[in-house]
């Protein structure tokens, strides 16, 4: 992987993070603000800095919706399917995505979330930090076309 | 007299209204009114919890602020080509100005019939000007607080009667007390921002729209249980109440409403904001006590109490947004005030927030007591699609769905409990008649195998077989089964709650349930 400033950039980083006592969370979630994601290869440093074991932080990364290895790509789309966003049609936003094959577009990752506390103006998604309500599957599908450009 | 100038315009920055395109309004009245040559001053507020009437665009004029509903770009030109900048209209006609105009904001009967105690300033001022946030009341309830002697404050809370608006409804008095009376020289105050209930969105609102009220509700209730740290625990589905919370934070440290001495006085406070990672299960207070800790947030089982050995072995008092952000309400005239609203042991308001299929959905804060049904056709009015109503899910994906027959249950904790619900943190989310209350039922057992921390054997387990029999032979008598082992033997609310949606569905709902529904 490159990293934006080089590997040595992100050790630093969680290396701060242990000076300045931050909990092994805390250091995880900056990896994620700033990288989208945190390498595998950085879980032997990552558990040497903290004294714990590999285990122990896959343990944490794992449990965590947000806390990926892999990077994500350029457009993260997730769609709510909580139930105020099912309510509306939530369910048939997504088997939209799916017919029409917007699941396999190119850059795109579509994913699903509970609950953007978008509940009373329905089906919500979110776009990267973008926020959008009341989606149909026409403005889906112009969400979408608009990354492929 | 107004707080502010004539012509001033105001565009929620809120996340809802953001959603709807709030922003596409403001760049669009920037544009014009440099291309008009006209001189606006912008501001971006809080949403006032119309969400129904998002972006809502409001203009500030002498005897009030006009309120424009559902706006967009092309109506925001329309609305300066009729000259409300320029010359002085009959604003007694405003509806005549133009067909999105609502009137005086003060004067819409969804808002005027709502009784705004927590939610008084949200949506009026800019979030985050303190001078604004002071001006209409804020810091003097902290100020006040700082002049007493801690122990005068808790029996003020527990004089007010108010309980933990996160969905347990402890009363808040005795949690205070608790910590109080810990001898430790560090303790916390931790704010659950974790709002992960669908169908909730007033801890988003507030943290968006009035976040120093947060920020000064933990002060005080760090002074009165002697605590000196605070932090805030936000989800990161909520980027922009991220970012305001952030400024927020950072505008009080420099202010000194936090750090050192705080207002003058003797007494240290900070905050530091934290942000989750995506797990509905840290919205419990040990799971999230365990995130805060950097762990995995897998649930402790109590005792003991978070009151007594709660962040890192430390007393802690943990409560939700909403529950911090009535104190000040609950602190007037030392509690008699707040106790005076309500009814029964539900005393003061709550932010009730009508979501899903509803005409009329927002925030509505109303004193306890009305009746569900009143709530529904006074502010929701109908459904948005049209169709009849047939089921209300009430208190997020823990709660209870109910038919039309049982809404005119008063809204009351005690009530909701005796019918086997809960009014939890006051989320309710209306479906038309196309629902099918089997598949609800199934979601209710899938989200909790997906959001289970899997630590105690009832949830993890009982929610998947639940999931498996209600997907394949649909034997109810297994179902209940499993869900009494799940609400008698789970550690935590999750798997303990589960069965709530999942045995409502089938109590009032059976005709969805025969084999034939099965839907694959």
């Amino acid at each position: 992987m490159h990293y934006l400033g080089g590997i040595n950039t992100i050790k630093t980083l969680i290396k701060l993070a242990v000076e300045d006592n931050q909990v092994l969370t805390s250091a995880l979630r900056q990896l994620v603000d700033k990288y989208g994601f945190i390498d595998s290869e950085l879980i032997p440093f990552i558990a040497d800095s903290y004294n714990l074991s590999k285990a122990e932080v896959l343990g944490v990364i794992s449990f965590y919706e947000d806390f990926r290895t892999t990077p994500p790509l350029a457009h993260v789309i997730r769609i709510c399917q909580a139930e105020a966003c099912q309510a509306l049609g939530a369910t048939t936003l997504m088997a939209h995505c799916k017919s029409v094959g917007l699941t396999n577009k190119q850059n795109v990752e579509i994913g699903t979330v509970s609950c953007l506390g978008l509940c009373a103006c329905g089906p919500a998604l979110i776009h990267n930090e973008n926020l959008h309500a009341r989606v149909t599957s026409a403005k889906l599908d112009e969400i979408i076309r608009q990354t492929q450009k | 007299m107004n707080l502010y100038e004539t012509y001033t315009v105001f565009i929620p920055g809120d996340s809802a209204a953001v959603a709807l395109g709030a922003n596409l309004v403001a760049e669009a009245l920037l544009q014009e009114a440099n291309k008009r040559c006209i001189d606006i001053r912008l501001i971006r507020n809080g949403s006032r919890g119309m969400i129904w009437a998002e972006p809502l665009l409001e203009i500030q004029t002498s005897a009030g602020r006009l309120a424009f509903a559902c706006t967009n770009p092309e109506i925001l030109v329309e609305l300066l080509d009729t000259g409300i900048f320029e010359r002085e209209l009959d604003m007694s006609v405003a509806e005549r100005i133009h067909p999105s105009c609502l009137g005086f904001t003060e004067d819409i009967p969804w808002l005027k019939n709502q009784n705004r105690q927590t939610f008084s300033r949200c949506g009026i001022i800019n979030p985050l000007c303190l001078d604004d946030y002071q001006t209409l009341g804020g810091l003097s309830s902290l100020k006040n607080a700082l002049e007493q002697q801690p122990n005068d404050i808790i029996d003020a809370i527990a004089a007010s009667g108010l309980r933990g608006r996160g969905g347990a409804a402890f009363p808040a008095g005795i949690k205070w007390k608790t910590v109080a009376e810990c001898s430790s020289p560090c303790k916390y105050i931790v704010c659950n921002a974790d709002e992960g209930d669908s169908g909730t969105y007033a801890d988003r609102l507030i943290m968006e729209g009035d976040p120093f009220l947060l920020i000064e509700s933990m002060a005080i209730a760090g002074y009165a249980t002697g605590a000196n740290k605070g932090y805030i625990y936000l989800r990161s589905e909520y980027p922009l109440a991220r970012q305001i919370l952030d400024q927020a934070i950072r505008i009080a440290q420099q202010k000194n409403l936090l750090g050192d001495s705080i207002l003058g006085s003797e007494f240290n406070f900070d905050i530091q904001l934290f942000v989750g990672a995506g797990a509905y299960i840290c919205g419990e207070e040990t799971s999230l006590l365990q995130s805060l800790e950097g762990k995995r947030g897998e649930v402790r089982s109590k005792p003991p109490l978070p009151a007594q050995e709660g962040l890192f072995g430390q007393p802690t008092l943990i409560h939700n947004v909403i529950s911090l952000c009535s104190v000040p309400a609950a602190l007037v005239s030392s509690g008699q005030h707040y106790a005076a609203l309500g009814i029964n042991r539900s005393l003061g308001t709550l932010p009730f927030q009508l979501s899903g299929n509803i005409k009329y959905a927002g925030l509505v804060e109303l004193a306890f007591g009305h009746s569900l049904r009143y709530l529904l056709d006074q502010f929701g009015q109908g459904t948005l699609s049209g169709k009849p109503l047939r089921a209300v899910q009430i208190g997020g994906p823990l709660g209870a769905y109910l038919p039309d027959r049982m809404l005119d249950t008063n809204l009351d904790y005690e009530e909701f409990i005796a019918i086997g619900a809960g009014i939890g943190h006051g989320g309710i989310v209306v479906f038309d008649d196309t629902v099918n209350l089997q598949v609800q039922a199934r979601y209710a057992f899938q989200f909790c195998v997906e959001e289970s921390c899997g630590k105690c054997t009832p949830c993890r387990i009982g929610a998947k077989r639940g999931l498996d029999n209600l997907s394949t032979s649909n034997d109810l008598v297994l179902v209940e089964a499993l869900c009494e082992v799940m609400e008698s033997g789970s550690l935590c609310a999750m798997g303990g709650m589960t069965p709530i949606p999942v045995r409502s569905a089938i109590h009032y709902f059976p005709e969805d349930f025969t084999p034939t529904e099965l839907v694959s």
